[in-house]
């Protein structure tokens, strides 16, 4: 706690003093008169200003909310002797805002009865937060000293991501074998009919077609594509990022579409991994559930961009984190060479790749002279020569942009997929 | 409260009035500056010029002890406190209901105790101390003890602060 005095302490002791000298010198007993008000004030001061001992405590009604939406955050105060006049300042990291109530609030409280002063957060990007930095003043009530300190509570709130509207997904080209939502192309038992065949011993009775069987005159049994799940990865590139100066940027709707992706992808029975590729490389291998969503989820609003010239290639990627036949969705602005190389090398790998650009071109405008408008035209070009290249592979690129719904990305993926044939080497 | 206290030198000088006046004019014109400015430090300084005007209308002309005194002491501390006052409420923070009046209180408690103070310190120069060595020696012993005093209470709330 730091003890500040304040200027009146120092003008009261200086009028008293000067004015008793003064009355010394001059011998008249009038200025001494004129000058004990101001001695006593201070000496009163100096012997009755305690130091506040004052605890606060900070709750939030609700640990995890999703961005957007709101948290009252309640502040005990109580003190153990009367103070007049405290101030007090919730420190709110970015990212949150005050939505309603006084920040920061001056009151008085009286010896050991408790204020509650409550505040109503906006969460306005995900992430997860520390609440409960506090700065503290203090003024005594004749105003000549002031306290100032600084508590630090722990109260933790998550912020998930703000999901995206999505109509359908990306159907993947490949199944796995266990049960799934997914119509497989293989042939098995399923609901969706496939094709017809002859019976073979072994065939179930019920599975004869005897339409089929009366026109050809013997049996022929019906095939059927069966449900099985997928493996998905989401892959994402927090290399750098492209940020407007205020408001979002590209991580922040990158990690919007990872979360929602996951947790519609999770709903039909997938299996979903997360592989956070960038200056720190973290990841998750596939799993189900509503406890891996969690996990996904936990994992996404950790997510920062962390500056590294090291170069990484997919070799640093643990194997198990992309099992074979897996649908690879990265989330990426493609500016960084190195995110670029490794998606091309996932695909030379034989993986199903589709990249959503997360487009970088709405934060980055052209500057104001002939020169910088060249030179941005000449990365726009650049940026189209990058997204041909990843379709004279059979990649999909397909770019989003903000203010636009995920769904529209995503069904020109589709688009995509239906007018093209996976090449095999 | 500043223009009444530079009225008071004025009207009681017999000559020099007008110095006085000016002297009034320019504290007050200097606490004007000072509250709205912000800085805190005109309010001393004009007190000071103010409780200097009046010291120097005790010999325009010379006269026995003023009984006035004690009221001037209690105005220039309603004037001090009002004018630290003001310099707090520019603070963005708006205060609650009920600190006001509390702090109006304060105020008028400290004026009151002033003037009690003022007229207390007054009324002991007409106690028969006798004078002569004694009574210096007394007076000496008295301001080393309260700056004794000041020094202790000074010296606690630092180690508090420390703590």
């Amino acid at each position: 706690m730091i003890r500040r005095v304040s200027p009146k302490l120092g003008a009261y002791a200086g009028l008293g003093a000067f004015g008793l000298l003064a009355a010394l010198v001059v011998g008249r007993p009038e200025l001494a008169a004129l000058a004990a008000p101001f001695a006593l004030l201070a000496g009163l001061g100096l012997a009755l200003a305690p130091e506040p001992r004052i605890a606060v405590a900070l709750s939030c009604d609700r640990e995890r909310v999703l961005e957007g939406e709101e948290v009252t955050a309640s502040l005990e105060v109580r003190a153990s002797g009367r103070v007049e006049h405290l101030e007090l300042f919730l420190v709110l990291p970015e990212g949150l805002a005050v939505a309603d109530g006084r920040n920061p609030v001056l009151m008085r409280l009286a010896a050991g009865r408790p204020r509650t002063h409550e505040l109503r957060l906006r969460c306005e990007r995900w992430g997860g937060y520390v609440l409960g930095d506090l700065a503290l003043r203090a003024r005594d009530s004749f105003g000549l000293f002031t306290y100032e300190w600084r508590l630090a509570e722990r109260t933790p709130l998550r912020v998930y991501p703000r999901p995206e509207q999505l109509r359908a997904l990306v159907p993947p080209l490949e199944t796995q074998v266990f049960t799934g939502n997914q119509v497989s192309r293989a042939k098995g038992e399923g609901i969706e009919f496939a094709d017809v065949r002859p019976f073979v011993p072994g065939d179930r009775v019920r599975r004869v077609n005897w339409r089929a069987s009366a026109r050809r005159g013997s049996l022929w049994v019906n095939e059927s594509h069966p449900e099985r799940n997928t493996d998905v990865i989401v892959f994402l590139d927090t290399f750098t990022e492209a940020r407007a100066e205020v408001g979002t940027g590209t991580l922040d709707m990158a990690v919007r579409a990872a979360a929602t992706l996951a947790g519609r992808y999770l709903e039909r029975k997938d299996r979903v991994g997360l592989v956070s590729f960038g200056g720190v490389l973290a990841w998750l291998l596939p799993g189900t559930g509503l406890a891996h969503l969690y996990r996904v989820v936990e994992s996404l609003i950790d997510t920062e961009i962390t500056l590294s010239y090291a170069w990484k290639d997919v070799d640093v990627i643990p194997k198990r984190t992309l099992p074979p036949k897996a649908l690879i969705l990265a989330v990426s602005p493609l500016l960084d060479e190195r995110a670029v190389a490794t998606l091309l090398d996932l695909r030379a790998r034989g993986f199903d790749l589709v990249v959503i650009e997360v487009s970088p071109t709405p934060f980055a405008a052209p500057g104001p002279t002939e020169l910088d408008r060249l030179a941005h035209r000449l990365w726009l070009m650049k940026r189209r020569t990058l997204r041909a290249r990843y379709e004279r592979v059979g990649v999909p690129v397909v770019e989003w942009r903000e203010g636009t719904p995920l769904a529209a990305p995503i069904e020109e993926v589709t688009a995509f997929r239906r007018h093209g044939r996976r090449a095999r080497a | 409260m500043a223009v009444a206290l530079a009225a008071v030198p004025v009207a009681r000088a017999d000559r020099l009035g007008g110095l006085l006046g000016v002297a009034g004019a320019l504290a007050v014109v200097g606490l004007a500056y000072g509250l709205v400015r912000g800085r805190a430090a005109a309010i001393p300084w004009a007190v000071a010029v103010l409780g200097g005007a009046y010291a120097a209308s005790l010999f325009l002309p010379e006269r026995g002890v003023d009984h006035q005194a004690p009221l001037v002491a209690a105005g220039l501390v309603l004037l001090a406190e009002l004018a630290y006052w003001a310099l707090e409420l520019r603070a963005p923070l708006s205060p609650e209901p009920g600190m006001l009046p509390r702090r109006f209180a304060v105020v008028v408690a400290a004026v009151c105790g002033g003037l009690v103070v003022a007229s207390v310190a007054l009324a002991a120069t007409f106690v028969p101390l006798g004078g002569g060595l004694a009574g210096d020696l007394l007076g000496v012993a008295a301001a080393v003890a309260a700056l004794v005093l000041v020094a202790r209470l000074a010296e606690r709330g630092r180690a508090q602060s420390r703590t």
